[in-house]
């Protein structure tokens, strides 16, 4: 009896220790996650302090706020100065103008958003779990790991529109989950069609969640599906056709056809096998769950939500896309994980008792992976630097330009703190700017902003629409060819190749400062660049032209390869052609063809055909006129005006 | 209200599109092209959807 006592003791004993550890390493796991959150913080408040540029496109994003602010639209004209325009909907941007009172016309006023939407996400995520779960550890441990994403650490505190829209898309899903409130349902409906809008008009991405949650609603309740979505539809249109009307179809080029990039699957792959590796874990359990739902449950919202999310990430192919395009992903995997977790705990042990205490350890210890999975951090410093060598990463061990900062991504340009040197060296390419009296061309907004000068130009924007065939950098180009910049600055070069070409031509580097990791090329005016006849001055002459035409019609360069009609000879002669009309709907008035001087050709016998006008110091000129009606006496004007000698 | 084998068949609607919009872009849009890895990603994730599909419609009229 004695025995028999004492081994029911002992074992009741070994579950109490058992249980003990299971609760020991639930709160180490909790810890290693706290630490990621107070990493993520350090990182926000490093970036709070930088005023330049830390992800190129902020900068654009907080012109586009200033703007907004003057009662200006940022969809504008990229054909004519300061030839900018942004490609995103407009809600973010509002709403970081009430934050301007607080911290002024600077980047850390979007910062400040973006990363209050990433805490809010963490708590709502865990908030959720907690709901369904009542469980403390799965609802604390998804919305830490939230934070604990490199990719969603990466994005988070930047001026960037990304973390607010995935608040909105969570914001409906929650809402749409409860689409069958006893008390509320028509409210909830309303609200998550509400803010589906918000993420829409927040970035373009958010059109899976949309589809996801009326998708859910559908499966649920086919009716209100429908006409929820109308609904959403109705207004949703009439603001897109709002702004496209009073823009003059710049929001339709610009947030629309300037996005239609290319895209490389392979580049989709590789971040798609990223994704998984780091959040081998939580995407685990979440593709586990939803399959449990899909075959064994009814599919919840944050399913359907999840499953039109990871397809959506597929777009992480698009030219200029990246890890940012799974962040979606991330907050719906981190919920169902959290829902799969706590079926785990209750269904297992009812069938295999004897493993309760074998899941009860494999939780924690599975998460301790996942926490190992994502590893980012400082490596330097009293604290980081000795966890650094803890952990076996090594003290002041970088993934990026000499920074000390690991992370398991591996190189990355995001994620490092950046240093007293880098606002310096900022503050260097900011007072070169300033030394010129005319206005500066940089590729990063801030080092105009900082400088007090408008900004011209946004190049990515640029390049898109030049890659989609719809831009005319001609007047551009003209002010590159007239030196009408006294400073351009350059980092990645992401502008449409005849810009470059032109600025090659007309400008010469003076400085290379580094910043942020970054090399930034300071150009300045060439003083002797010959007779210039080259790109800049074609596009030069195609200005003028521009200047003297009717304001009927428009000039479009035809052809870059050809010859005056009715000509012999070879190719090499552009055609720039003058219409009159709109874009749609035009007809052809006047035709000129400029071409090197050392072009050779013969005319037709019968002399019809283009006409031989002459040539200036850099070009030979030909023309035909279609229609003189419509341009009275064009041979003479365009003569007299380009300077053209028989 | 929507049933575990109507969603089956939806499946199964979907995975056949992506496949013949694969085959069918393949065949006009690009004819010079070879059937390359981005069209066997489209045509694998086809099959996978239809593969999905086939136990949701023996699940019958549960709500799905």
């Amino acid at each position: 009896m004695r025995s028999a006592s004492s081994g029911l003791s002992s074992m009741f004993m070994t579950h109490s220790s058992l249980a003990r550890l299971i609760k020991l390493l639930q709160l180490v796991v909790l810890a290693v996650f706290v630490l990621y959150l107070v990493i993520y913080i350090g990182y926000a408040l490093s970036l709070f302090r930088f005023p330049y540029d830390y992800d190129q496109g902020e900068g654009f994003e907080l012109n586009d706020s200033i703007l907004f602010s003057q009662g200006q639209w940022p969809y504008r004209s990229n054909e004519v100065y300061p030839f900018y325009a942004s490609n995103y909907p407009p809600l973010f941007h509002l709403l970081v103008i009430p934050l301007f009172l607080i911290f002024g016309q600077t980047l850390l006023a979007g910062r400040v958003l973006s990363f209050i939407a990433t805490l809010l996400i963490a708590g709502l995520v865990g908030w959720i779990v907690h709901g369904k779960t009542r469980d403390k550890f799965s609802a604390s441990i998804s919305g830490l790991t939230v934070l604990a994403s490199n990719y969603i650490y990466h994005i988070g505190p930047l001026f960037r529109q990304h973390m607010l829209m995935v608040l909105f898309e969570l914001l409906a899903v929650i809402f749409i989950a409860r689409y069958d409130d006893p008390k509320h349902a028509r409210r909830n409906i309303f609200l998550a069609m509400f803010f589906l809008l918000c993420a829409g008009y927040t970035k373009q991405l958010s059109v899976a969640t949309v589809v996801a949650v009326l998708v859910f609603l559908f499966l649920r309740a086919p009716k209100k599906s429908i006409a929820a979505g109308l609904g959403l539809a109705v207004t949703a249109g009439a603001i897109f056709l709002w702004i496209n009307a009073a823009t003059d179809g710049q929001w339709f080029l610009n947030t629309i056809t300037a996005n239609a990039n290319l895209y490389d699957y392979r580049q989709a792959v590789q971040l798609y096998g990223q994704f998984f590796n780091l959040h081998f874990l939580i995407s685990a359990l979440a593709i586990g769950y939803a399959v449990y739902e899909l075959y064994w449950d009814r599919l919840s919202a944050f399913s359907v939500w999840f499953a039109f999310s990871i397809v959506n990430a597929a777009l992480a192919g698009k030219w200029g896309a990246g890890e940012s395009y799974f962040a979606t992903t991330i907050v719906a995997a981190c919920i169902l994980s959290g829902f799969a977790i706590d079926k785990i705990k209750v269904k297992l042990p009812q069938k295999f008792p004897k493993a309760s205490i074998a899941i009860g350890l494999a939780i924690p210890l599975l998460y301790l992976l996942q926490a190992w999975g994502v590893r980012h951090l400082p490596t330097d410093g009293p604290i980081f630097g000795s966890i650094a060598d803890l952990i076996g990463i090594g003290r002041n061990a970088s993934v990026y330009a000499g920074y000390p900062y690991f992370d398991a991504v591996g190189y990355t340009q995001a994620g490092h703190l950046p240093t007293e040197a880098d606002t310096q060296a900022g503050d260097q390419i900011v007072s070169i700017i300033r030394s010129s009296s005319k206005v500066a061309l940089t590729e990063e907004a801030m080092l105009a902003l900082r400088a007090n000068q408008p900004v011209v130009t946004n190049p990515t924007q640029l390049l898109n629409l030049w890659n989609n065939h719809a831009l005319d950098p001609t007047d551009l180009i003209a002010l590159i060819d007239q030196q009408a910049f006294g400073t351009i600055v350059f980092r990645a070069q992401f502008y449409p190749p005849p810009m470059l070409q032109a600025v090659g031509a007309r400008y010469q580097p003076i400085d290379d400062i580094m910043l942020n990791g970054f090399v930034y090329h300071i150009l300045a005016p060439r003083s002797n660049y010959g007779a210039g006849c080259d790109e800049a001055r074609f596009y030069s002459t195609i200005a003028t032209l521009k200047s003297i035409v009717p304001s009927t019609g428009f000039v479009q360069i035809a052809d870059r390869d050809s010859k005056p009609d009715g000509w012999t000879g070879p190719n090499g002669v552009s055609e720039i052609d003058y219409r009159v009309g709109d874009r749609k709907n035009s007809q052809l008035v006047y035709r000129l063809w400029i071409g090197p001087l050392t072009w050779r050709g013969q005319t037709s016998s019968n002399a019809s055909g283009a006409t031989r006008l002459g040539h200036n110091t850099c070009f030979l000129f030909f023309d035909e006129v279609t229609d003189t009606k419509a341009w009275p006496n064009a041979s003479d004007s365009v003569v007299k005006t380009l300077g053209i000698m028989p | 209200m929507i049933t575990k084998r109507q969603l089956g068949f939806s499946f199964i609607a979907i995975g056949v599109l992506v496949i013949g919009g694969v085959l069918a872009a393949n065949l006009i849009g690009a004819r010079d092209a070879a059937f390359g890895p981005l069209q066997k990603i489209g045509v694998g994730a086809g099959t996978l959807i239809i593969l999905v599909a086939i136990p949701l419609i023996r699940l019958g009229n549960k709500p799905a």
